[in-house]
């Protein structure tokens, strides 16, 4: 029998560095297969290259036979008809993957008429069917509507939509569900699941997300540096893995996304006694106005918050985009003012403030931030950014021997005050941001997403990093997060945060196991787990 | 939508108004007295005085203003004190040179450049794609007025295909009128084609990276199907932003044309004003100018709902 | 979560600035700078040296490069002094804009708001007077001069450099080591100043070179048009407005000037172009 897909030695080079090598793997009929890779392994370029859509100048070798001809052999033409019809795609970010000028509806039935001949009309129609397919409400008047008026799950249903409309024998996701919460993610799982359906369309799932794929395929790849490292049935590959790199994979999996049975429950916070106490506190912001004589509609990010966090704590803030954790952190650490409410900090009023008179606040409190990336200034040397905090401040003291007692506590070489922010990985401009924070020994450290945007292996590092350092500095910890997995790993009372209101607080084990708040529920039935039980939608 | 329209109109209201003050003011500044260039310098302080108080230049500055300003709102402005020729028509006529000029200028420019920005961003690091860069950055170096003076060297006055200046006047000679326009038109064009060729090819590069792009040929469509029917529209918005813009220079630039084609436009008027100091001649021109300037700008502003849906929410 | 693309370190950084672009740019930059300074010590023949008797002279007739004018002065000697005028205004053109645009881009990034909507007005009321016209104003006013053309130049592009700093600036403030700066303390002047600046100055640095350009082309316009630089002083329009009364007799006078104009123009523009690529910082080597 053939195989649908066969993939045989696809070699990827750009200029001299080789970014997939030597990859060989077979998809059946029906078939459903993961890919696993963290960033930089080439799992995507292996996808793109697949479907001929490699960028300029990159040189793809090998053979990739699709039933009996080599895609890499036809012209583009040819390659035309294969694509969207034998074989489509869905990309990750929906708001930049679909045409921001062009009708939702509009999109969908260009494949239709490209590759059925259909007339414009009668492709329209089909168009409204398939998003009734995927679970858009009001089909009809929802198809007229343009991307930036569908939120992040409509658009990505929109783009399975217009991946399945001609019916393909395989479809590719790269990373589908990254960029949306995790209920959203669970109900696209869950539509996927649904309409690659029993055995007539196979599916090609990239993700670096394990648990997402012990739920929806049967087959696994795991992908490292352009090399397939290791290949089999899924439940036998993460329950035994032969290869280091999985094992480190499967290991990096959060206590929490492992299986759906509760784990035992967390020891108690050490003290009563309060660090950091929130009250009523309401943040709105203006938006645009519709018409000129209507009065500002304002949006609430944070409303009417309230909670107290106590000395040595590790409490965690969880909540999907939109929930107003963010905005929340910000506030606690003076960066923002709220409307109403109050904030006390180790008994420093932080609310409404000026900024000059937070000077002490900001000795005591410091933040963490989410994009390594972002939070340093590529223009300025590790040592100058990590000292920054004691200059501004006016701490005295030797800087250097402070710099380099900060490098040496979160594990870098001492010469990389010299070097430059670039130089490093994610995960090590982690560490020197959480090195910043930590110079002007705060008391309290806010960490906003501190590892959302690192691969999981190097997740667990930087966690194990904030947890060793929060002993030995006796720090409190408020810890922001979308991922609950994490949090759950992480802290020892969370806050459950939604349109702006805590739904629920407790201790993480109460909160885990007995969730007293459907919408707390809800998230936590969301999550992918690896014993492959699939999240439950909605 | 509606919204958006009278936020607009206000803007440009106030902008107008904003600029007649700038205007104003700077002339203001002029250390020159009126009076004294007509009767000259030996006339009497008392007949000074005298024709100062007849042409209202006795009053205070902001009364000035405002009379001006008045007269401009109703259409009357006045007559000049160095020419005795009324303002108002002489604008008129000469914006009937001018108007017609730019048009001109910025249609062939954009004739030329649209299809040699899609073709060099299409074409990208390959032949033709070098070869329209070269020729748009010599284009965009060379003085508008030089390509003028050669062109009137070459071809008019060796062989003669076009007229080397003048102007015969629209209802005196229809065709020739025309065809004194040509050679200054595509003098102008020459440039602004140059610099819109740029624009229009570095939007069409950045869109063709987008993942839009990369989604329609993961559709099906081929690489020019993907470009034609996603990519342009897209491209158009930051194009039309440098248009506006472009105007603007392109206005500026008949000035200088008109000097070099010996044409009676508003920039000529502007130049023979200021040698004659006639400062109410200046004033007024000037700010029809950017009159002209600002609600071409307002009409590229409000084309943007129309090409962009993100736009018309406000 | 990653670009595609990973180039190895070594290949980008030399192809970086091995350029076409950037080095004809450089070149033509660097002649015009060296002409203008070798024009302080030594030029052909004396520039405002009248000899009527030789007028109108051809290319290298009688020892002159490229011929004399309708007075019978060197061309290539005038054209060397002019290169002065040239940079001169262009030089101090462009400091005027910048002197003024970033101050103002920046505080429009930094304070947002009312300030900011301000500020994107009054730039937008200055592109209603184009560099000419402003021009135009400023020497109907205070008559014609060197220095009416650069402040109206100049003052023409405030609104060009201050759009440019604060579009440049606005992602760069939204950037968390900005955040992280306010969060110990960091005055918002001082994060304009320290974090904001040496984050744009690629592109503040190839805006001015494009200026430049411009403004050679805009001192040529006001001085061909005869409301710029004023005689004796040589300029390369001034000498094109000569020309154009001349054009039967010696139609080639307008050639040189033009030429010269021409090359510096483009040796800028391509200096901007070649710079700009250079330091495009997407090709800085970032491993996630």
């Amino acid at each position: 029998m053939t195989a649908l897909l066969s993939v045989e030695d696809l070699t990827v080079r750009a200029g001299r560095s080789v970014l997939v090598d030597g990859v060989s793997f077979r998809i059946g009929r029906g078939e459903r297969v993961g890919l696993i890779g963290e960033s930089g392994s080439g799992k995507t370029m292996t996808a793109l290259a697949v479907m001929g859509l490699a960028p300029e100048g990159v040189r793809v070798s090998g053979r990739v036979l699709f039933g009996d001809t080599d895609l890499l052999s036809l012209s583009e033409p040819e390659l035309c008809t294969v694509r969207g019809d034998g074989i489509s795609m869905v990309f990750q970010e929906p708001m930049t993957a679909l045409n921001p000028l062009m009708r939702v509806g509009d999109q969908i039935a260009e494949a239709l008429t490209i590759h059925r001949g259909m007339p414009g009309p009668e492709a329209r129609e089909r168009a409204v069917e398939a998003l009734e397919r995927v679970g858009i409400p009001e089909a009809d008047r929802r198809a007229r509507a343009y991307p930036h008026e569908l939120s992040g799950g409509q658009r990505q249903r929109v783009m399975i939509a217009m991946a399945i409309a001609c019916g393909p024998d395989l479809v590719i996701a790269d990373e589908p569900t990254t960029a949306l919460d995790v209920t959203v993610q669970a109900q696209v799982l869950a539509l996927l699941d649904d309409l690659v359906g029993t055995g007539e369309t196979a599916l090609w799932l990239i993700t670096h997300d394990l648990p997402v794929v012990a739920g929806m395929c049967r087959r696994v790849l795991v992908m490292c540096d352009g090399r397939i490292v290791e290949e089999g049935e899924t439940s036998q590959v993460f329950s035994a893995p032969t290869d280091g790199y999985t094992a480190s994979l499967v290991a990096s999996v959060p206590a929490l996304s492992r299986s759906s049975e509760v784990p035992p429950p967390k020891p108690p916070p050490p003290t009563d006694e309060v660090l950091v106490s929130v009250s009523e506190v309401t943040r709105t912001f203006p938006l645009p106005r519709r018409r000129l004589t209507e009065p500002r509609r304002r949006v609430t990010a944070v409303d009417g918050v309230s909670f107290t966090v106590a000395v040595g704590e590790s409490f965690g803030v969880v909540g999907e985009s939109g929930s107003g954790k963010t905005t929340l952190a910000r506030m606690i650490v003076g960066l923002d003012h709220p409307d109403s409410g109050g904030i006390e900090v180790a008994g420093i009023p932080v609310a409404g403030r000026r900024d000059r008179e937070l000077a002490a606040l900001r000795r005591i409190a410091q933040m963490v931030f989410q994009d390594p990336m972002g939070s340093l200034d590529p223009r300025m040397k590790v040592g100058d950014i990590v000292a920054e905090p004691l200059r501004a401040l006016r701490i005295a003291g030797d800087h250097r021997a402070r710099v380099r007692e900060l490098l040496e506590a979160v594990a870098l070489p001492v010469d990389a005050a010299d070097r430059y922010a670039h130089e490093f990985s994610g995960g090590q401009r982690q560490r020197i941001a959480i090195a910043r924070a930590l110079a002007p020994r705060p008391r309290l450290l806010v960490a906003d997403e501190p590892v959302s945007a690192l691969d999981m292996t190097v997740q667990t590092q930087v966690l194990e990093l904030l947890a060793d350092l929060k002993e030995r500095f006796e720090l409190t910890m408020i810890f922001i997060s979308h991922d609950l997995s994490v949090v759950y790993e992480v802290c020892d009372r969370v806050a459950v945060m939604k349109d702006g209101r805590i739904v629920e607080v407790g201790s993480v084990a109460d909160v885990y196991a007995r969730p007293s708040h459907p919408y707390t529920a809800g998230l936590i039935g969301a999550i992918p787990r690896l014993d492959g039980t699939l999240p439950r939608a909605g | 939508m509606l919204v958006l329209v009278v936020r607009r109109l206000l803007i440009f209201a106030v902008t107008l108004w904003a600029a007649s003050v700038v205007v104003f003011v700077v002339l203001s500044v002029l250390p020159g007295d009126p009076a004294t260039l007509i009767l000259g310098t030996q006339a009497t302080p008392e007949s000074l005085a005298a024709l100062r108080a007849e042409l209202g230049l006795d009053r205070p500055v902001v009364v000035q203003y405002l009379d001006w300003l008045g007269g401009v709102v109703s259409g009357d402005l006045g007559t000049s004190y160095i020419s005795g020729l009324p303002i108002g028509e002489q604008i008129l006529d000469r914006l009937a040179v001018t108007i017609p000029l730019a048009a001109f200028g910025i249609t062939l420019s954009i004739l030329g450049a649209v299809p040699a920005g899609i073709a060099a961003a299409a074409r990208h690091r390959r032949l033709p794609d070098a070869m329209i860069s070269t020729a748009s950055q010599l284009g965009l170096a060379v003085p508008a007025f030089w390509a003028g003076l050669m062109f009137v060297t070459f071809l008019a006055v060796r062989w003669r295909i076009f007229p080397a200046g003048g102007f015969p006047g629209w209802s005196e000679d229809f065709w020739g009128s025309v065809r004194a326009l040509v050679l200054p038109a595509v003098s102008l064009a020459l440039v602004q084609g140059a610099i819109l060729t740029r624009y229009v090819r570095s939007a069409v590069l950045e869109v063709l990276g987008e993942d839009f792009i990369r989604t329609a040929r993961a559709k099906g469509l081929t690489r020019s199907a993907a470009l034609w029917r996603h990519g342009l529209r897209n491209a158009a918005i930051p194009v039309v932003t440098i248009l506006g813009l472009q105007l603007a220079a392109l206005l500026a630039g008949t000035v200088v044309i008109e000097s070099v084609f010996v044409l009676p436009g508003l920039g000529n008027l502007l130049l023979q004003a200021i040698t004659r100091r006639d400062l109410l001649l200046v004033q007024s021109a000037a700010f029809v100018i950017t009159a002209v300037i600002l609600a071409v700008n307002l009409l590229v502003d409000l084309t943007y709902p129309f090409i962009d849906p993100r736009v018309r929410r406000t | 979560m990653t670009d595609i693309f990973d180039v190895p370190e070594l290949e980008v950084r030399r192809r970086r600035w091995r350029r076409p672009n950037l080095i004809v740019g450089a070149v033509l930059v660097g002649l015009v700078v060296a002409t203008a300074a070798v024009s302080y010590v030594w030029t052909p023949f004396d520039p405002e040296q009248v000899n009527v008797a030789d007028r109108f002279l051809g290319v290298g007739e009688a020892g002159h490069l490229l011929g004399t004018d309708q007075f019978g002065r060197d061309i290539a000697s005038q054209l060397m002094v002019g290169a002065r005028n040239t940079l001169f205004v262009g030089v101090l053109a462009v400091s005027i804009a910048i002197a003024v645009g970033i101050p103002l881009g920046g505080v429009a990034a930094v304070r947002r708001g009312w300030v900011e909507e301000l500020v994107m007005r009054l730039s937008d009321l200055m592109f209603a007077f184009p560099a000419v016209l402003l021009a135009i104003l400023l020497v109907a006013a205070l008559g014609p001069s060197t220095t009416s053309a650069m402040v109206a130049i100049g003052l023409a592009y405030v609104p060009i450099v201050a759009r440019v700093t604060r579009g440049a600036s606005l992602p760069v403030l939204e950037r968390d080591f900005v955040r992280a700066a306010r969060g110990y303390g960091r005055g918002r002047v001082f994060i304009f100043v320290r974090h904001v600046l040496p984050n744009i100055a690629s592109v503040l640095i190839v805006q001015a070179t494009v200026l430049f350009a411009l403004a050679i082309l805009a001192e040529a316009a006001l001085s061909f048009l005869g409301i710029g630089t004023q005689p004796p002083t040589p300029s390369w329009g001034r000498s094109l407005n000569d020309a154009q009364t001349f054009i039967s007799v010696a139609p080639t006078l307008a050639l040189w000037p033009g030429l010269a104009i021409a090359l510096s123009v483009l040796g800028f523009n391509l200096l901007g172009d070649g710079l700009r690529d250079a330091l495009d910082p997407r090709l800085e080597v970032r491993r996630t």
